[in-house]
C-alpha cells in the first residue's frame, strides 16, 4: 500500500531536518578546514616589553595576535625567549622554558579580531641592567613559538 | 506549462505515489529524492572525515546516523523497489562526486598549488577509503532496514 499524505509530508520533513544538519555541520567544519589551510595568516607582533624588577625579575612581553580568519584560534605558549639583538648570535635576555601566558593558560583569539596576550619570562638577575637597556634602545627581539589551536588541530606559529 | 510544474511539483511532494505514477513521475521523485540524500549524505561524509576540525555537537556518531537515515529516507520517500533501487543509485553516485569535491575544494578556493595534481592523491586516496569503509555500506545499510521494515509492514 502507498504511503498516505500525511506519512510522506512526514518523511520529507525528516530529510529537511537531514539536510539542515548535515549542512550545518558541513558549513561549520569545511570553514575551520579554509581556516586551518590559512593558518600562516595569523600573526603575533610583538606591541610592548615591561621589565618588573623585584627578588624574581620577570620580563612581560604584549603581543598583537590578529586572527584574519574566519573560525576562533586558541593561544598557548610554545617556546620564546627574548634576546638581545639578533636571535643568531644567541645573547639571551630571558630563561628559555621559564614563559608563560599571564592569567589563563591559553588565550582565544576570536575570528577575524585582534587580540593583546601578554607572555612573562623570568630574566636572570645578573642580565637585568642588559634587559632594561636592550628594551630601552629596542635592541630586544621576541623569537619562538606560540602554541596555535583550531578547533581541534594544534599547530606551532612563529614569531 | 502550469499543468507541467504542477505535476512536477505533485512529484516532488508526494514521491511515494510519484514512484509507482508514470515514467516521468518516477525519475522526477527518483532524482530529486537521490540528489537530496546523496548530498546530505556527502556533507556529513565530509564532517567525519574532518572530524578535528568539527563543531563539538557533529560527533562520529551523528554524522553516521545522518548518513544512514539518508540512506533510509531513499526507500521510505521512494516507497516503489524499482525507483528506489534508481534513487539509491543516484544518491551513490552523487555522494561521491560531492565527498571528492569537497575534498579537492580548499585547493582551488585558496589557490594552493596541486603539483599537477598530485598533492590531491592522499586526499582522493581518503576520499575512496570513506566512501567504500563509509558512506555506501551506511547508506546500503539504511536503505535495507527501510526495505525490511516495508516488508514487514506491508
Amino acid at each position: 500500500m502507498v504511503r498516505s499524505s500525511r506519512s510522506q509530508r512526514a518523511l520529507l520533513a525528516g530529510l529537511v531536518v537531514v539536510l539542515a544538519v548535515s549542512a550545518a555541520a558541513f558549513v561549520a567544519t569545511a570553514s575551520a578546514q579554509l581556516a586551518w589551510q590559512q593558518r600562516d595568516t595569523i600573526d603575533f607582533r610583538p606591541a610592548d616589553y615591561e621589565l618588573v624588577d623585584g627578588d624574581d625579575p620577570v620580563l612581560r612581553v604584549t603581543f598583537e595576535v590578529r586572527n584574519p580568519t574566519s573560525v576562533d584560534a586558541r593561544v598557548r605558549t610554545g617556546s620564546l625567549v627574548v634576546y638581545d639583538g639578533d636571535p643568531a648570535a644567541g645573547d639571551a635576555l630571558t630563561v628559555p622554558r621559564t614563559e608563560r601566558l599571564e592569567g589563563d593558560r591559553d588565550a582565544t583569539v576570536a575570528a577575524g579580531e585582534t587580540a593583546t596576550v601578554s607572555l612573562v619570562a623570568s630574566v636572570s638577575p645578573d642580565t637585568v641592567e642588559q634587559a632594561q637597556s636592550a628594551i630601552d634602545s629596542g635592541r630586544a627581539v621576541p623569537s619562538g613559538t606560540f602554541a596555535v589551536t583550531v578547533r581541534g588541530r594544534s599547530f606551532q606559529a612563529d614569531v | 506549462m502550469s499543468e507541467d510544474t504542477s505535476g512536477l511539483w505533485k512529484a516532488m511532494t508526494h514521491p511515494s505515489h510519484a514512484s509507482y505514477g508514470s515514467r516521468r513521475d518516477r525519475l522526477v521523485s527518483a532524482v530529486a529524492v537521490g540528489l537530496l540524500t546523496g548530498v546530505s549524505a556527502a556533507m556529513a561524509t565530509y564532517t567525519l572525515w574532518q572530524g578535528a576540525l568539527a563543531p563539538g555537537w557533529a560527533g562520529d556518531t551523528v554524522m553516521g546516523s545522518l548518513v544512514f537515515a539518508a540512506g533510509a529516507l531513499v526507500k521510505l520517500l521512494c516507497q516503489n523497489l524499482k525507483t528506489s533501487v534508481l534513487a539509491l543509485s543516484i544518491a551513490v553516485v552523487v555522494g561521491a562526486a560531492m565527498t571528492a569535491a569537497a575534498a579537492v575544494a580548499p585547493y582551488l578556493l585558496l589557490d594552493i598549488g596541486t603539483l599537477g595534481g598530485i598533492a590531491l592523491l592522499p586526499e582522493l586516496r581518503d576520499v575512496i577509503t570513506l566512501l567504500v569503509f563509509g558512506q555506501v555500506p551506511l547508506l546500503l545499510f539504511g536503505y535495507l532496514v527501510a526495505i525490511v521494515y516495508d516488508g514487514a509492514t506491508a
